[in-house]
């Protein structure tokens, strides 16, 4: 779809990802199409408190341009550490 | 670095050192045709003075000069040139034994048999200066490595005594009834726990877990702290402080970073119990059997991320249970994995909780230590454990206070009133601000208490029963305090110019000696005082709430106009 833009998380989102996650960061503000930017949590099986600063760090950035950030496909531990850390609050978690 | 060519050959300077004035010159001249800088000597003498004045990268000398040895240069380089290494190449006419080991002893970098063969020469030399480039360039990295570990090792030292002296302070352990275990991954931890008595003698126990771990971790729980104690000391609100640490954090920090926290404030007093959790694993309240009776889930975002606007610092209130412990524990605790990768968990945290007997710290970390093999934790991890039941037995010991020991001489008198209208009566903390201004005037700490606690029951009473009309009876039932809250927001911001709170301070003498009146009055229709004592003296509390805890506080306790009017005095 073309409103979209998606980003494919690994198996372990944490601070070894970070570059990476800046880098998508980076280009889904710089594409003007898309007003969605897709997290995609299918793979991650692990996430740390630093996987939540990214995501922090892209919501703001994103709103600051109007975009919208979601979160796609949690499940298991993961989905719990979005939910402890009260995620939904700033994005929406589908 | 990239090794160009004619940049090396540029900046090379060689020495060379030979006392046939046409080799010299021979020399020379295939040198500079090669692209290197040449300075030449024709003696022994010579080529020190060269040596201690020009900075030299490499030295070729003959094995004989003018009857000295060219080898003893090696060993009598001038000290301004000994810094660096500066390769040695001697040239001599045959290979002789003696010149051979000579070499070898001193730390000749190669040697060249004469007549020398120019294809050798340039072969030799540019292999010493790709030694000579990378030498430099490890002894360069060396040092700037040597100096990050040095400020580091300063830095550290810093945080270090920071760490000791302000975030880990001793006063958290002098908190009664709380025992805390944190354990950091390396020198610092992001994970905190720190405690204090607010001046009521209510107990605030904040535990936090920085994003990320390490100096990074701790330098963003340094404003968290520094807010957290001075303004519990103050004697501020719970909301009031988790309110400003968000704003401070959300202002200083980086969009990816933040503070997952829960903050707990016990009122001793009432015996109820407020927390707020925004990122921290639920909190559990145990009863005397360690069965969980209540869990405080995280409801809110962690501190620093959102806006004061969208930020939301109602905390959770409950009746406190005397017999009741609260335990509280960081993620890293269920998230630490044995040998197999197989998480701590929840259920092996709630087991070891219901395990306990007297002490859930011990049992928590002999599990944690049995699952994963060693206590060497991989993420900063901290719990700590609330008992109420010794926290009131301490806090007994609170109220066998002391006389005024002040004179009018050491403090003159002073009269000090104020009168709220409307909204602000819901926004002023009185009593804090009255703390502050008797702990400037002078008075102990310990009188500052005292004040703080009655005005704190005084107010509260004024403005919810006075003015709201508030009745303890809202607070009943499952969602009892949270019903109650809401509805004293709505009538707070209901507030118009007809109400009125009028507070004043007067310190002065009478015949008795040195004496404080507190009068607090406030323009609502007066209450039922009978019974709003005997509703607040129910339960386990036995020891002193409301209106008898001022009494028992207090010299004399005058209540006119129905309750509209209270002048409370302390001698």
């Amino acid at each position: 779809m073309d409103d979209q833009f998606r980003i494919r998380l690994p198996e372990r989102f944490d601070f070894s990802y970070h570059k990476t996650f800046y880098g998508h960061t980076y280009d889904a503000l710089n594409q003007n199409t898309s007003q969605e930017v897709i997290v995609d949590f299918s793979e991650v099986d692990y996430l740390d408190s630093s996987a939540l600063g990214m995501l922090v760090m892209l919501q703001k950035k994103c709103a600051e341009q109007n975009k919208k950030v979601v979160i796609e496909n949690a499940s298991g531990v993961p989905s719990e550490i979005l939910q402890v850390a009260n995620m939904g609050k700033i994005v929406e978690i589908r | 670095m990239k090794l160009n060519e004619e940049h090396l050959h540029n900046t090379i300077t060689i020495l060379v050192a030979e006392e046939d004035q046409s080799l010299n010159r021979i020399y020379k001249s295939h040198l500079v045709q090669q692209g290197y800088r040449v300075i030449t000597s024709l003696s022994y003498d010579e080529a020190l003075l060269i040596l201690a004045s020009e900075p030299i990268d490499i030295m070729l000398v003959d094995a004989n000069l003018g009857g000295r040895k060219g080898i003893e240069l090696k060993k009598n380089i001038p000290d301004m040139a000994k810094d660096k290494h500066v390769p040695f190449i001697l040239m001599a006419n045959r290979e002789s034994p003696d010149i051979l080991q000579a070499c070898i002893s001193l730390g000749v970098d190669d040697f060249l048999p004469k007549p020398i063969n120019p294809l050798l020469l340039n072969v030799k030399i540019k292999s010493l200066i790709y030694h000579v480039r990378m030498s430099n360039i490890v002894s360069h990295q060396n040092k700037q490595l040597t100096d990050l570990l040095n400020k580091s090792d300063l830095e550290k030292q810093m945080v270090s005594h920071l760490m000791n002296n302000h975030l880990l302070s001793k006063q958290t352990s002098q908190v009664k009834g709380l025992e805390y275990f944190i354990q950091p991954t390396d020198d610092f931890s992001g994970d905190l726990i720190v405690a204090r008595y607010a001046p009521s003698g209510n107990v605030f126990i904040m535990h936090v877990d920085a994003t990320g771990h390490g100096l990074t971790a701790t330098v963003t729980l340094m404003p968290v702290v520094t807010i957290f104690k001075a303004m519990v000391e103050k004697g501020y609100r719970l909301e009031s402080i988790i309110r400003e640490i968000n704003t401070s954090l959300a202002k200083q920090l980086p969009f990816d970073r933040f503070v997952a926290a829960s903050l707990v404030e016990v009122d001793l007093n009432h015996g109820t119990l407020r927390v707020w959790n925004g990122g921290m694993p639920g909190l559990c309240l145990l009863d005397d059997e360690n069965r969980i009776i209540q869990q405080f889930e995280s409801k809110y975002m962690a501190l620093g991320i959102l806006s004061s606007k969208e930020f939301i610092s109602r905390a959770e209130s409950i009746k406190l249970p005397i017999r009741a412990k609260l335990v509280g524990y960081s993620d890293a605790v269920i998230e630490q994995r044995d040998l197999l990768g197989y998480p701590f968990g929840i259920g092996r945290l709630r087991l070891a909780l219901r395990q306990s007997y007297s002490n859930s710290l011990e049992h928590i970390l002999s599990a944690l230590i049995e699952h994963c093999g060693d206590n060497r934790f991989d993420d900063d991890l901290s719990f700590y454990q609330f008992n109420v039941e010794q926290a009131v037995q301490a806090h007994q010991a609170l109220y066998l206070t002391d006389h005024v020991t002040h004179t009018l001489e050491e403090i003159p008198p002073f009269t000090w009133s104020l009168v709220l209208v409307g909204k602000q009566i819901g926004k002023q903390e009185l009593p804090s601000q009255c703390n502050q201004f008797l702990a400037d005037m002078g008075f102990h700490h310990t009188f500052c208490q005292r004040v703080f606690t009655i005005l704190t029951e005084l107010v509260t009473n004024a403005v919810d029963h006075g003015l709201l009309k508030l009745t303890s009876v809202l607070k009943a039932g499952e969602e009892g305090f949270l019903t109650y809250y809401e509805e004293r927001d709505k009538r707070l911001a209901e507030l118009s110019k007809k109400d009125h709170l009028t507070l004043s301070l007067n310190w002065f003498e009478d015949e008795q000696g040195p004496c404080m009146h507190l009068e607090v009055q406030d323009s609502g229709e007066g209450y039922e005082l009978e019974s709003l004592e005997k509703e607040q003296t129910k339960g386990e509390y036995e020891f002193g709430r409301g209106l008898a805890l001022v009494r028992q506080l207090a010299s004399e306790v005058c209540i006119q106009h129905q309750g509209t009017h209270v002048i409370v005095t302390l001698r």
